[in-house]
């Protein structure tokens, strides 16, 4: 060992304190990488061992009309090593199901033998019982055990079996303007097949009606064939599932002709699924590959896109981006302190003779006993922390992650992870000392020893100090900070705009502080609300609902005709609109009646804790469209006029839903949003409070859209009467003999009504006398009441249920819901028994009849969003409490030896009668300096960071507008202050500890 | 009359077995206007003297008075003001504040009494200590000796009871050494001012009123110089 290495070993002996601090800081940065990496490889690990448990480890498939050409294929490529394993699924034949199994099952019973390790590879896994391990046996879906005649095992099966064929339809088959929905690849597979085509079972049931062409399909060459069931499946994935019904297992069973065989394979060492697609193909020339098991090759990190996965890439890459900046800072900080310190201790080695080259040498040696002792231990901390944090939340992380807990998180520690841990650390570590080792090497050796090094003052600050000499200028109060702090903050000024060092360090550290305070702040934030979102997001308030409607007059209507106790003659008829809509309010305000009562009953079941009720209604509405947002016009386009949803004279038409909540309710949702609760409650100019904006779905992404975008008046259509006759109800839009779109609404008559006018809509139209009113939206809402939830997409209006008596519809009977909570665990049984006491008490009454009763248990379903808000929440908070830790260790610790550095000058200072207030006043000038100077650049690159999280968030949440989490502002702010407040007094404490005479010793080294 | 009374002075370093004596039951008094050198080899306990008559320091045990003001009395924050207007310290490194130019150095005790300077006793002082035309520079721009004059003119703008100097030649070549004791023999003279210089230069100690020889903490001699 020679001197040098010696001397770095004893002076980090030395200073225990400064050592351990350093080795804290790699410690710490190794940790973070590590928890960070290796909760993204268990969570991998987990999705894929999810995957695999229910689909299967196979990466792709391949198609084959010859199962031995296909085998021959499989065992060359194994035995090359070109595949890893293999397994195949040979269609046998399509097994003829009766009507009533057609209803439970599906068109066919698919029947294919199986090879290979098909538990493994295809995930066909019996639940109960065995794979078939000869001819004659068979593993069956668990739903065969769920018919009205259920199959158990032993159980003998016998059917007829044969080959699905296209067949030619005889006449044009009417064409039916009702769309499937059909996939691409569907829609490919079936522009192949012609009249006479077998049909294996990859494609769909054909039926001409439903699809607009002329094919249908019929089972051929029908073979009776018997099985004995030896097991069942639950798990239902891409293997086991087919388009024409769920698949039987066999095995060694004689195949129908023409059948064809899928094989399904994996490969190692693949990096792109375009690379898994070649080498399939190229190990199975005669058979192409049908499909790549995508969600398995994600999982294993091959990427295969998706917006979610893009989402969390997204934020990883962010994550780890702030971690690394963090980390260096932090080393860094640590290594320039310790080598500033010792300036002294670096000319004084110099002045015996060490070269530049050994100075480096020592400062890089410190570094990697440092980073020897620090990195095993921040692997250790961060595998251990990840430890402890998966066993208390494992439960939560797999249920958010793949929606049950069948397959549990754990940790998965890649050597890989470790490895870039490890190197990544170092790096960071060696390019921390690279400046600082520089820096020793050019250390003035008289400087040094004079202790002369620290803070000299800059060219500018030459320039400046020449200036500053005259009677006028002469400690002239200038600048705030003089001006607040007096003499204080005048050294402090003239020592920042002259000095060569400004205290950048301690700015940089602040600066850091904030953006890593605001990434988490923002990731909490962001994260929180995509999880609030992707939970299904504004469910109502409470862990129960109640919900009951009565059968509305077009209802009844349409039963009598059914049943045929329909007289049109006797059933009275209001002689004008105005008329029927008066009798439409009149039974509206009876039934609101009716369910207040109800609802005070259910108030009295034990445990069911009430908690609000609504009355909830649909009606045409009208209204000016630029009253709502362009999303909404552009969603409802083809039930409005023009192409672009608006109506020619600007009115966006649409059905509104009216929710009454109950006065008190409604009162306290108005007052919320600044609103006199009073002004809703007049039946002359009924006001009613819309909301502006609501979550959405469109089975790509997360959509948060704005609906009503301003105040204005809505007319309501209530009533309509044709001829003496009320019509039956109003669709929105309507379409002239030619197709185009000229109507705003549209009355009709129950079309199974024979004496409905046989005249065209728009003679309809024009003959109905209509009665309207008009409703003022004078505020709106962001969120829904509790009452309600957020999950409507149009336009949603509350009023209270006072006024559901003088203004109610006609179309539509209201629909009660009632909200309760319950003692927890209990939600079913007292959802029970809240909905028979429901029915009970409208069973009591015999002015309607009970249209509808349901009930809604919540409990279950917020207990999932409670796990996922948890886990989310925890992992926000880790993240947040270390990169706090981090934040204010930097801070501390450059602001505590930017002072402490300094201590000669204060002492000088001292000296010559500074006063410790003065000193106090000059210190707090500075910091409030080097506040403002950390502050803006933080605030900017916080501002950056925070949009650039919101950015891959809103890949998955669109319209999800940006904002800055103002709690994590405060919170940032606060505990900067703190941190600084805290360095400072333990730095000045420092300073003046010291005793005065030591620090003004110049021979110190 | 004496404007600085020292009495059983006693400064103890360190507790136990590792307690240093620096300085043990010194008593000394100087008269107004009188020229003070203090000699003794190193280690000897004439800085410690030095600093607990300035205030920068705290005695174990014993009595300073300066100007009749028991000095030791006094709060940190009367220390301070004490520091600022009864005593100049000169040290051997001159000790500038490295971001203030000359005469903001010099009038520093006077900004941080929050008093206006007064700018004919600053022109007299500048052109005395022979800093006309360096007004404007910083102590980096500066020779040692010229720092050095900074450093007096510092200690003696506000005209304090004592001024206190340690090896204030320590550091500069013969020639700066003799323009540094010429101009504090000057400012002796001409103002009345009370010195206590530490030195090892003899012709510096000749040049006084009276040494004060110091070893192991005690006073070995005091003796006047006859001129």
């Amino acid at each position: 060992m020679n001197a040098m290495t010696t001397f770095t070993l004893k002076s980090l002996r030395a200073n225990k304190v400064r050592t351990l601090v350093t080795i804290a800081g790699v410690a710490l940065a190794a940790a973070l990488l590590t928890a960070v990496l290796t909760s993204y490889t268990s969570l991998m690990d987990m999705m894929y061992r999810g995957e695999a448990h229910s689909g299967g480890t196979w990466q792709a498939q391949v198609q084959s009309n010859n199962l031995n050409q296909l085998e021959d294929e499989a065992k060359e490529a194994l035995d090359s090593g070109a595949i890893t394993t293999f397994a195949a699924l040979e269609n046998v034949g399509f097994g003829q199901l009766t009507d009533e199994q057609k209803n439970q099952i599906g068109y066919y019973l698919p029947i294919a033998n199986i090879t290979g390790d098909v538990e493994q590879i295809c995930a066909i896994r019996p639940s109960e019982g065995r794979l078939p391990q000869a001819p004659g046996e068979i593993l069956l879906s668990s739903i065969w055990q769920q018919t009205d005649q259920p199959v158990k095992l032993g159980d003998t099966l016998t059917l007829p079996v044969g080959q699905r064929q296209a067949v030619e339809v005889d006449d044009e088959s009417p064409s039916v303007d009702q769309t499937q929905w059909r996939s691409a690849e569907d829609a490919q597979r079936r522009s192949t097949i012609e009249a006479g085509s077998l049909l294996d079972s990859s494609i769909g049931y054909l039926n001409a009606a439903l699809d607009g062409d002329s094919l249908n399909e019929q089972l051929t060459n029908l073979q009776e064939r018997t099985f004995t069931v030896v097991g069942f499946y639950n798990d239902v994935n891409y293997c086991s599932n087919t388009n024409v019904g769920l698949m039987a297992f066999t095995c060694g069973e004689t195949p129908l002709e023409g059948m064809t065989a899928f094989g399904y394979a994996t490969l190692d060492d693949a990096s792109s699924s375009a690379q898994i697609e070649e080498r399939i193909e190229g190990a199975f020339p005669t058979s192409p590959v049908t499909r790549l098991h995508t969600a398995m090759l994600r999982y294993m990190g091959i990427n295969t896109g998706g917006a979610i996965w893009d989402t969390f890439y997204g934020i990883m890459t962010i994550l780890a981006a702030v971690i690394i900046v963090s980390c260096v800072s932090l080393i860094y900080n640590a290594f320039a302190i310790s080598v500033a310190e010792r300036s002294g201790q670096f000319g004084l080695l110099a002045s015996v003779g060490a070269s530049r080259g050994q100075l480096r040498r020592a400062v890089v040696t410190e570094a990697l006993a440092v980073a020897l002792v620090g990195i095993p231990l921040g692997l250790l901390v961060g595998i251990g922390g990840c430890a402890v944090t998966f066993y208390f939340l494992g439960d939560g992380i797999a249920t958010l992650f793949s929606g049950n807990s069948t397959v549990p998180f754990r940790l998965a520690v890649e050597p890989m992870v470790l490895a870039a841990v490890l190197a990544l650390t170092l790096v960071t570590v060696l390019f921390s000392v690279f400046v600082p080792a520089w820096r020793a090497s050019r250390t003035n050796i008289i400087d040094a020893l004079r202790g002369r090094q620290s803070r000299r003052a800059s060219k500018k600050g030459e320039k400046r100090a020449a200036r500053a000499t005259g009677p006028s200028q002469l400690w002239r109060q200038r600048g705030i900070a003089g001006r607040v702090f007096g003499i204080g903050g005048t050294l402090a000024r003239t020592n920042r705009r002259r000095g060569a060092s400004k205290g950048t360090a301690a700015s940089v550290s602040l600066a850091l502080a904030i953006v890593l305070l605001m990434t988490a702040g923002s990731l909490s934030t962001f994260l929180g609300t995509l999880a609030d979102v992707a939970s299904g997001g504004g469910m109502p308030e409470g862990d129960v609902a109640v919900s009951a409607g009565f059968m509305s007059p077009s209802e009844a209507k349409r039963q009598n005709l059914r049943n045929g106790s329909y007289d049109t003659q006797t059933a009275t008829q209001p002689a004008t609109a105005q008329e029927a809509a008066e009798v439409a309010q009149a039974r509206f305000a009876q039934q609101a009646t009716i369910f207040a009562e109800a609802y005070k009953a259910l108030s009295a079941v034990p445990d069911a804790e009430a908690i609000g009720w609504r009355l909830d209604s649909f009606a045409p509405v009208s209204m000016d469209a630029s009253m709502v947002s362009s999303h909404l016009v552009a969603e409802n386009g083809e039930t409005s006029l023009a192409s672009d949803g608006v109506a020619e004279n600007g009115k966006f038409n649409t059905h509104a839903l009216f929710v009454y909540l109950d006065d008190a309710a409604f009162d306290a949702y108005a007052r919320q949003l600044g609103q006199n609760p009073s002004d809703y409650y007049n039946p002359d100019h009924p006001r009613a409070i819309a909301i502006g904006r609501a979550y959405g779905n469109n089975g790509i992404s997360y959509t948060l859209i704005d609906t009503v975008t301003n105040t204005g008046t809505v007319q309501v259509t209530l009533a309509g009467v044709y001829k003496g006759r009320v019509v039956d109800g109003f669709a929105v839009g309507g379409r002239n003999e030619n197709g185009d779109l000229t109507r705003e609404i549209t009355p009709y008559f129950i079309s199974d009504d024979d004496s409905r006018p046989s005249v065209s809509d728009d003679e309809m139209l024009a003959g109905t006398q209509v009665a309207t009113y008009d409703v003022e939206i004078a505020a709106i809402a962001d969120e829904a009441p509790a009452a309600l939830g957020g999950g409507g997409e149009g336009v949603q209006l509350v009023l209270p249920m006072s006024m559901a008596s003088s203004h109610a519809f006609f179309l539509h009977d209201p629909s009660f819901h009632g909200l309760f909570n319950t003692p927890e665990g209990e939600s079913a049984e007292v959802a029970q028994a809240l909905i028979d006491r429901l029915g009970d008490t409208l069973a009591d009454q015999d002015q309607f009849t009970v249209s509808f009763l349901y009930m809604n248990d919540y409990a279950t379903g917020l207990n999932q969003n409670q796990i996922m808000a948890t886990v989310v929440n925890v992992f926000c908070l880790l993240f947040t409490v270390i990169l706090a830790l981090i934040a204010m260790a930097n801070v501390f610790n450059t602001v505590t030896n930017g002072l402490i550095l300094r201590q000669r000058e204060f002492a000088v200072m001292r000296s010559i009668g500074l006063a410790n207030r003065q000193f106090r006043r000059m210190i707090a000038s500075e910091c409030a300096t080097w506040c403002l100077r950390g502050l803006i650049p933080g605030s900017l690159i916080s501002l950056a960071v925070a949009y650039l999280l919101y950015q891959q968030v809103a890949g998955s949440l669109k319209g999800l507008a940006f904002f800055l989490p103002w709690s994590y502002v405060a919170l940032a702010a606060a505990l900067t202050a703190c941190t600084i407040l805290a360095s400072v007094a333990y730095g000045m404490h420092r300073c003046k500890a010291a005793n005065l005479v030591e620090a003004l010793r110049t021979d110190s080294v | 009359m004496d404007i600085l009374t020292v009495s059983h002075l006693t400064k103890t370093y360190g507790e136990g077995e590792t307690a240093t004596v620096a300085l043990n039951d010194v008593s000394l008094s100087v008269a107004e206007g009188e020229f003070v050198a203090i000699v003794g080899s190193s280690g000897s306990g004439k800085s410690t003297l030095l600093h607990l008559i300035g205030g920068v320091d705290r005695p174990t045990s014993g009595r300073v008075m300066v100007n009749g003001i028991d000095v030791y009395s006094r709060s940190d924050e009367e220390l301070a003001v004490f520091r600022r207007r009864e005593v100049g310290l000169v040290y051997q490194f001159y000790n500038l504040v490295p971001v203030l130019n000359v005469v903001e150095n010099i009038t520093l005790p006077v900004a941080l009494d929050g008093r206006p300077v007064n700018q004919q006793r600053l022109a007299d002082l500048v052109a005395k200590l022979g800093l006309r035309g360096r007004e404007g520079h910083l102590p980096s721009q500066l020779s040692g000796g010229q720092q050095q004059r900074v450093a007096i003119g510092r200690a003696l703008m506000n005209a304090p009871s004592v001024l206190l100097a340690d090896e204030p030649t320590g550091n500069l070549d013969t020639k700066n050494s003799a323009d540094i004791m010429q101009l504090l023999r000057a400012s002796n003279r001409e103002l009345g001012q009370t010195m206590l210089v530490i030195t090892h230069n003899e012709e510096i100690a000749l040049a006084a009123d009276r040494i004060i020889a110091i070893e192991d903490g005690r006073i070995v001699r005091d003796e006047r110089i006859r001129r």
